[in-house]
C-alpha cells in the first residue's frame, strides 16, 4: 500500500536506554527485587564456596582436607586412651619407621605435649627415630620395655627390627599401627590373626606366644570416610533441594514485581503503542530491565556468597595440631581453588541473569499484548 | 439511521476551508462503524454504526455526554482498536487490511495522539518524551533533538525541555504532549477531551495553540469534548449520542443553540 509503511525494529540499545531510565525512577521498586536476586544468588554462591573449602564430594576443599586430618588424629587418639585408660605414669613407645605423614606428627607432638600435662603426664613418651621436645630418645631393643603401648608409625611397610624385639618386655601389649598395617605385615603368617571389634570399631587382634596384641585396623578409616561420604551426600541432596527452592522463590519475586511494574505501567505502555512502539520493543523493554536486575543482583550476590563463608570458615578456623583460633585467612584464602571459585561466580551471575530473564518472560508478554486503546482509559 | 450520515453535499455546505473537496480529500472515512465491548455475559453497544467523513486540514469537534461512545470513535479511527463491524479508512486505506507493523507504522507517522490525562512518560524529560515518536520512527538521535527542540519552541516550551513532567503545570504538560504528537508532522491530531483536566483558561489556550497548528501545519484536528465553551474554534462540531453520530454542525449554529439555552 503506498500509503503505508512498515515500521522498523529498533537498536536494543534503544531499550536499553529507556529500560535504564525505568529502573531508575522506580529505584526502590528495583532495589527490592534485586535484594531478591541478590539473596538468592549469594546463597547458590555460599554453595558452590562452602563446597570449595570444606568439600568432601567432588571437590575436596582445603577444609575438608584438614578435617580428615583431624578425624584421623583423633581416631588414634581414641584407640589410644580407650586401650591406656589415663595416660597417666605409663610409658609409651613410639617406633618410626620410613616417613611420617601430617597425622602421625600431629598425634606425636600431642603425645609429647602431654609429658608437660600435670594430672595426665604420662610416666615417659620414648621414641625411635623421632625427636621432638618432650619426647626421651630410645634404643631399639629397649623401646617396648615396660610400655604399655607401642605405636608404629611411617610410611615403610617392613620393620628394621623383628616384631618380637619391639614387643619385648611388654606385657598386655597394644599396638598403634596409625592407619598403615606395617605391624600387619610383620606378623602375617608367623601369628594367628583375628578380627574383633574393639569400642564399635575393627581391630585387629595378633597372638603370640600368650601375649596379646591390638591394632587399629585400617579399614576404621575406611569405614568413617564412608559414613562421612553418606552424610555429605545426604547433605548435599537437602542442599540442592533448598536452592532449587530459594532459586524458586527469587524467580516468582521478580515475576510478581515485573507484573506488578507491568500494571502499574499499563498507560505508560499504550501510549508508547500510540506514539508507534511494536509489540516486540514493550517486550524488549522488560525483559532488559529484568534482565538489569538480575545481573546486577547476581553480581552483588555471587560477591555476598563468595566472601561470607570464607571469612566465616576463616575466622573459624581452628589449627589441627594446636587447635588455635587466628590461621585462618591464610589457610582459607591461601589455598581455596581460584579458578574453580571464578567459575562457580562466572555460573552463578549467568544462572542469576537467566532466571531473571526467564522470570520476565510472562509479564513482557503481557505487557506486550496491551492494547494501544489502554491509553486512551482514563480510568487507570 | 441513515438519515445521521452526513453526505459529501451536507459536508461541503459545512466546511469552507481550503481542502479540495471535489477530489473527495478526506483524510479519515468511518463508514457504519460499531463497537461492542464483552466484559463476561454484559454486551456494551459503544457505537451503534457511526459514518463520517473527515476532510483533511479541518479541525473538527466531536461533541457528546459521557459515556456517548466519544473515546471509543477516536480508538476506530486512530487505529487503535478494531471494529465490531464497519470499516475505517485513513488517506484511503483500510486499516483492517494493516499488519502490526504497518499499524504500529501509521500510529507513528500518520497520526498523533494526545489525551486528557497527558500521558507523558513520567521518566523521561520533556525533550525525551517528543523524541520518543522520534526514536520510534528510526531518526537518529541528533536530528530527533534538533527537531524536538523546534517543536518545544513551537509550543512555546524550549526553556523547560529538560524538566521532568512532574515538574510542569497541567497546561504545560499538554502542551508537551501536543509537540510529541506532532513530532513526526502526522497528517492528523487525535485529542480524546484534550482540555478536561485543564483550568478553562488554560484550557483554551490549547484550543488556541490547536487552531494556529491547524493554519501553519495545515494538519487535521480532532477533539472530542463535553464543554461547549471549547467548541469555537472548530470548522465543524459532531455530535454523538449513545453511540451514534446525531448530527453535524457549525459553531455559528452552535451559538444560536446556546443561545436558546440560556
Ligand atoms: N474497554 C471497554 N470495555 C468495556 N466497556 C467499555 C470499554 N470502553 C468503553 N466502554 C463502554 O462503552 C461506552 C462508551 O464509552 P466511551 O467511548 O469511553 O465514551 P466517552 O468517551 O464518550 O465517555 C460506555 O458505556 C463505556 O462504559
Ligand atoms: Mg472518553
Amino acid at each position: 500500500m503506498e500509503n503505508i509503511g512498515t515500521q522498523v525494529r529498533l537498536p536494543i540499545s534503544t531499550a536499553v536506554q529507556i529500560a535504564l531510565q525505568g529502573i531508575k525512577i522506580r529505584l526502590g521498586r528495583a532495589l527490592v527485587t534485586i535484594s531478591g536476586v541478590v539473596l538468592g544468588i549469594a546463597f547458590l554462591m555460599s554453595v558452590f564456596t562452602g563446597e570449595l573449602i570444606s568439600g568432601t564430594g567432588y571437590i575436596k576443599g582445603a577444609m575438608a582436607q584438614r578435617e580428615e586430618l583431624n578425624n584421623t588424629v583423633k581416631m588414634m587418639e581414641s584407640f589410644v586412651s580407650q586401650a591406656l585408660g589415663s595416660p597417666k605414669d605409663k610409658i609409651i613407645g613410639i617406633v618410626v619407621a620410613g616417613e611420617l605423614d601430617q597425622s602421625e606428627l600431629i598425634l606425636a607432638k600431642r603425645l609429647a605435649r602431654l609429658t608437660q600435662d600435670q594430672k595426665q603426664a604420662p610416666k615417659e613418651v620414648r621414641a625411635v627415630g623421632l625427636s621432638l621436645p618432650g619426647l626421651t630418645r630410645a634404643d631399639v631393643r629397649e623401646v617396648g620395655k615396660d610400655a604399655s603401648m607401642l605405636i608404629v608409625m611411617g610410611n615403610s611397610g617392613a620393620l628394621a627390627t623383628a616384631f618380637e624385639a619391639l614387643t619385648a618386655g611388654m606385657e598386655q601389649v597394644y599396638v598403634l599401627d596409625t592407619y598403615k598395617p606395617v605391624v600387619m605385615a610383620a606378623a602375617e603368617g608367623a601369628h594367628d590373626v583375628k578380627m574383633r571389634t574393639y569400642a564399635g570399631a575393627p581391630v585387629v587382634v595378633v597372638e603370640h606366644s600368650g601375649q596379646k596384641y591390638e591394632q587399629l585396623y585400617g579399614d576404621q578409616q575406611q569405614e568413617v570416610l564412608r559414613e562421612q561420604a553418606e552424610k555429605a551426600e545426604s547433605a548435599r541432596f537437602r542442599t540442592v533441594w533448598v536452592m532449587i527452592i530459594s532459586l524458586l522463590v527469587t524467580i516468582i519475586g521478580i515475576t510478581n514485581s515485573l507484573l506488578m511494574s507491568v500494571t502499574e505501567r499499563f498507560k505508560e505502555i499504550g501510549t508508547m503503542k500510540c506514539l508507534g512502539a511494536l509489540s516486540v520493543f514493550i517486550r524488549q523493554l522488560f525483559l532488559i530491565e529484568s534482565a538489569l536486575i538480575g545481573f546486577t543482583g547476581s553480581f552483588l550476590g555471587m560477591l555476598v556468597g563468595a566472601l561470607l563463608p570464607m571469612l566465616m570458615y576463616s575466622i573459624s578456623y581452628r589449627d589441627p595440631a594446636t587447635g588455635a583460633l587466628g590461621a585462618g585467612f591464610g589457610v582459607i584464602f591461601g589455598t581455596i581453588n581460584y579458578p574453580l571459585l571464578l567459575a562457580a561466580g562466572l555460573s552463578a551471575v549467568v544462572v542469576g541473569t537467566l532466571l531473571a530473564i526467564m522470570a520476565a518472560i510472562y509479564p513482557a508478554n503481557f505487557a506486550a499484548r496491551m492494547v494501544p486503546a489502554m491509553a486512551l482509559r482514563s480510568n487507570v | 439511521m441513515q438519515g445521521m450520515v452526513v453526505t459529501k453535499d451536507q459536508v461541503e455546505s459545512l466546511f469552507a476551508g481550503g481542502a479540495d473537496l471535489s477530489q473527495g480529500d478526506y483524510v479519515i472515512r468511518a463508514v457504519d462503524v460499531r463497537k461492542i465491548y464483552r466484559m463476561g455475559d454484559t454486551e456494551t453497544h459503544a457505537l451503534r454504526g457511526a459514518t463520517l467523513d473527515i476532510l483533511r486540514g479541518e479541525y473538527l469537534s466531536i461533541m457528546g455526554p459521557s459515556g456517548s461512545g466519544k473515546t471509543t470513535f477516536f480508538n476506530m479511527i486512530g487505529g487503535l482498536g478494531k471494529p465490531s463491524a464497519g470499516k475505517v479508512y485513513i488517506d484511503q486505506v483500510d486499516i483492517a487490511q494493516l499488519d502490526p507493523y504497518e499499524l504500529a507504522w501509521l500510529r507513528c507517522r500518520k497520526v498523533g495522539y494526545i489525551f486528557q490525562a497527558f500521558n507523558l512518560i513520567q521518566v523521561m524529560s520533556c525533550l525525551e518524551n517528543v523524541m520518543l515518536p522520534m526514536a520510534f520512527a528510526g531518526v537518529t538521535s541528533e536530528d530527533a533533538r534538533d527537531k524536538a527542540m523546534e517543536i518545544l519552541a513551537e509550543v512555546g516550551l524550549e526553556d523547560r525541555a529538560l524538566h521532568k513532567p512532574s515538574e510542569m503545570s497541567g497546561g504545560q504538560q499538554q502542551r508537551v504532549a501536543i509537540a510529541r504528537a506532532l513530532a513526526n508532522s502526522p497528517a492528523i491530531l487525535l485529542a480524546d477531551e484534550p482540555t478536561a483536566n485543564l483550568d478553562l483558561r488554560t484550557g483554551e489556550e490549547i484550543i488556541e495553540l490547536f487552531s494556529r497548528l491547524k493554519e501553519t501545519r495545515g494538519v487535521t484536528i480532532i477533539t472530542a469534548t463535553h464543554d461547549l465553551k471549547m467548541l469555537k474554534r472548530s470548522d465543524r462540531i459532531v455530535w454523538i449520542e449513545d453511540g451514534r453520530i446525531d448530527r453535524v454542525t457549525t459553531p455559528e449554529a452552535m451559538n444560536i443553540e446556546v443561545g436558546e439555552v440560556h
